[in-house]
């Protein structure tokens, strides 16, 4: 009712949008459709890592452990989302009112190397509620392999902390990293120490061995894997092929850019995909296998064929400029495919 | 212009544009939500004097005052950049031109689509961009005397006072969709049912919510909250009407035929859009509340800058403008407006 009144009368979708830059006045980033979350710790680990602590408003509801959520920081004016694995349990959230993030900065990204600019302390941002099933089952179950890779080791975190209490069969984690790039050493080992049945690996990317090895004194095991594309393409073979039942949380985005290279990519449009090149406009070739795509002046002047990316990396023909890996505006005359892109018409 | 002036005016054009949107960022941001929150204040305090008219008349007056400043900030500044895709950089769902929806008759969508592609892609092209005259003046000898041309000036009196149903009514292309005309070179994207559906559902939703809605909650100040909702209707009108004309009607503004652009160069392309647009003088505060359209030369070549920065590039367009001899149409408010209706008169005659 009120929503229909907003847009009847006010001409916002919803009342909240509508009140949004007054209210920000008195409440720091408060956004419709969206959480409010406070930094109250924002630190570098080491030289690739940062550890954030957000405080969610008290409606923010609590997260499984595994989950992750959509983080938005405005970036001088523009607002930017990425998505990141909670790295600490609802136990903690529940006991402390504070989320876990450790995010991988990426030295040439556009979001990463600025938070410590953007969040200083006590500043605020936005949060989605908790998304995804990558979750430690809650019915009874044999033994548990999981095999983080790098920043892949952010969910284990989280189910660890919150789950080995109350599970007894074994749980084995293999973390592979570079040396002295594992995160959280002294947590994963302070939890081995407290619990007989968890056991911690953690390992180089070489050492890293075929997952029968690590599998033969578990008893009936499921496999949870969240790491680097090629690692889990392989823990997943191998789980198929030992008959094992696997899971996996995948993320990271290609990074060669060459457009010079002629490289082929998906576009997925709802339900349906698309093989595009990196050479051409997105609207011409959506146009040329018939996806009913709206064609303006084809100059990027008038915001006709202007679209959502959902996520993939798209280039400015006219300027050469990478787009945001997040959700932003396009206009599909002027863009061209750099990975795998996703679009809502 | 030669071949190689062209090139090297459109270079320094695009060189202005490049260093121009390198800076946008938090101040462009922060300006355009301040513009957000005065429009919304001026619109509560104005809709509740409207009330308070009812005991106080003066107070009703200034009522009447804000919310036509209230309608004209989101109408100009606000909707009409917000919805060329200005402020999309934003990501904010808020300011974005895929959803903006402002408080005016015509139907957001309806005009994004026409506006954006037919005029701004078109500007001033005879035939293309069906802004020029409305369909109703007779602006140039491009069109036929007709003998209704004789009282035009009244028509153009009468399209001002009702502009917010004239935008609405001719941005639909009511004249093919009401009376059945084609056009052989347009391909319509959206069907005539939809076009009607939503010229009919936003102007009713207008209507109810200036002269149901808010004189009823006003209960015994009905009259005055429906008084005082016309008025500020009829002021942002004439306004809008007013500013918008001085844009494109100045007795200096040329117009060209269609074959001018087939296969236009981005010289090209710029340079019609210089002769096809004139510019207004005046303080910050007038800029704003012209939507930055008093910057309508930069606007025409820069469509998608954002308003803020209009002012700022402005001198930087200018100078390129006198270097390669191009004229730069510019002048007073009275000026500009008075040429206008010389050329509303000067064209009532054959």
């Amino acid at each position: 009712m009120i929503d229909t009144m907003t847009q009847w009368f006010l001409h916002h979708q919803q009342l909240a949008g509508y009140l949004e830059p007054i209210m920000q006045r008195f409440k720091p980033a408060w956004r419709a459709g969206f959480y409010r979350a406070e930094v109250a710790c924002i630190e570098p680990i080491n030289e690739k890592y940062l550890e954030l602590w957000l405080a969610p408003e008290s409606t923010w509801p609590i997260h499984k452990a595994g989950q992750h959520l959509e983080l938005t920081v405005e970036m001088n004016g523009q607002l930017r989302t990425r998505v990141f694995t909670i790295a600490s349990s609802p136990e903690q959230y529940r006991a402390s009112g504070l989320v876990r993030l450790l995010i991988r900065t990426h030295e040439l990204g556009r979001f990463t190397p600025h938070l410590t600019t953007y969040l200083a302390s006590e500043s605020w941002c936005n949060i989605s509620a908790p998304q995804g099933t990558f979750l430690f089952p809650q019915r009874k179950m044999g033994s548990t392999l999981m095999i983080a890779g790098g920043s892949g080791i952010t969910p284990f975190l989280a189910m660890l902390s919150q789950h080995l209490s109350e599970a007894c069969n074994p749980v084995k984690l293999i973390y592979i990293a570079r040396t002295g790039e594992h995160l959280a050493e002294k947590e994963l080992n302070a939890l081995a120490a407290r619990f007989a049945h968890f056991s911690y690996f953690p390992i180089g990317r070489a050492e890293f061995k075929p997952l029968t090895h690590y599998l033969n004194d578990l008893d009936a095991p499921v496999v949870f894997c969240c790491g680097p594309q090629a690692v889990m393409e392989q823990v997943a073979t191998q789980s198929l092929a030992a008959n094992v039942t696997y899971f996996d949380e995948p993320f990271g985005l290609a990074t060669h850019i060459n457009m010079a290279e002629r490289t082929e990519h998906v576009v997925k449009v709802a339900h349906n995909q698309y093989a595009v090149d990196n050479q051409r406009s997105l609207l011409d070739q959506l146009e040329q296998q018939h996806v009913s795509v709206r064609r303006g002046c084809g100059m990027g002047i008038c915001h006709q064929c202007q679209c959502v990316k959902k996520q993939g990396l798209v280039r400015d023909m006219r300027t050469g400029a990478l787009s945001d890996a997040g959700e932003s505006l396009i206009q599909l005359c002027v863009v061209q495919a750099v990975t795998d892109v996703e679009i809502a018409l | 212009m030669n071949e190689q002036n062209l090139i090297a005016f459109a270079k320094e054009l695009d060189d202005i544009k490049a260093s121009t949107l390198a800076k946008v960022g938090q101040t462009d941001a922060d300006y355009i939500r301040r513009v957000v929150r005065r429009q919304r204040y001026f619109e509560w305090s104005g809709r509740i004097l409207l009330v308070a008219g009812f005991w106080m008349p003066w107070l009703w007056a200034v009522g009447v005052i804000l919310l036509a400043l209230a309608k004209i900030l989101d109408n100009m500044e606000i909707g009409h950049n917000v919805m060329h895709g200005q402020y999309d950089w934003m990501n904010d769902k808020q300011l974005n031109s895929k959803t903006y929806e402002w408080d005016i008759a015509c139907d957001g969508q309806s005009w994004n689509r026409v506006h954006n592609f037919e005029h701004h892609t078109y500007t001033n092209i005879i035939g293309k961009d069906r802004d020029f005259g409305y369909g109703l003046l007779r602006l140039s000898n491009d069109f036929r005397w007709r003998v209704k041309n004789l009282w035009q000036f009244v028509t153009y009196l009468l399209l001002s006072v009702l502009f917010q149903w004239g935008v609405s009514y001719h941005e639909l292309a009511a004249e093919r969709v009401f009376m059945g005309k084609k056009k052989a070179n347009r391909d319509g994207k959206v069907s005539h049912e939809e076009l009607k559906r939503r010229f009919f559902s936003k102007g009713a939703r207008q209507l109810v919510k200036d002269y149901v809605l808010f004189p009823l909650l006003a209960g015994p100040a009905f009259l005055w909250v429906l008084g005082g909702n016309l008025l500020a209707n009829l002021l942002r009108n004439v306004w809008t009407s007013t500013i918008i004309f001085c844009g494109h009607f100045t007795e200096a503004v040329q117009t060209f035929k269609e074959a001018d652009c087939v296969n236009e160069s981005q010289g090209q392309w710029y340079f019609r859009q210089a002769l096809g647009s004139s510019n207004l003088q005046g303080k910050h505060w007038f800029h704003v509340l012209t939507g930055h359209l008093s910057c309508q030369i930069e606007h025409h070549l820069f469509p998608d800058m954002p308003s803020s920065r209009y002012q700022e590039v402005a001198p930087q367009v200018q100078a390129v403008f006198a270097k390669y001899d191009v004229p730069y149409n510019t002048g007073p408010f009275w000026r500009q407006y008075t040429s206008v209706l010389k050329r509303i008169l000067r064209y009532s005659f054959p």
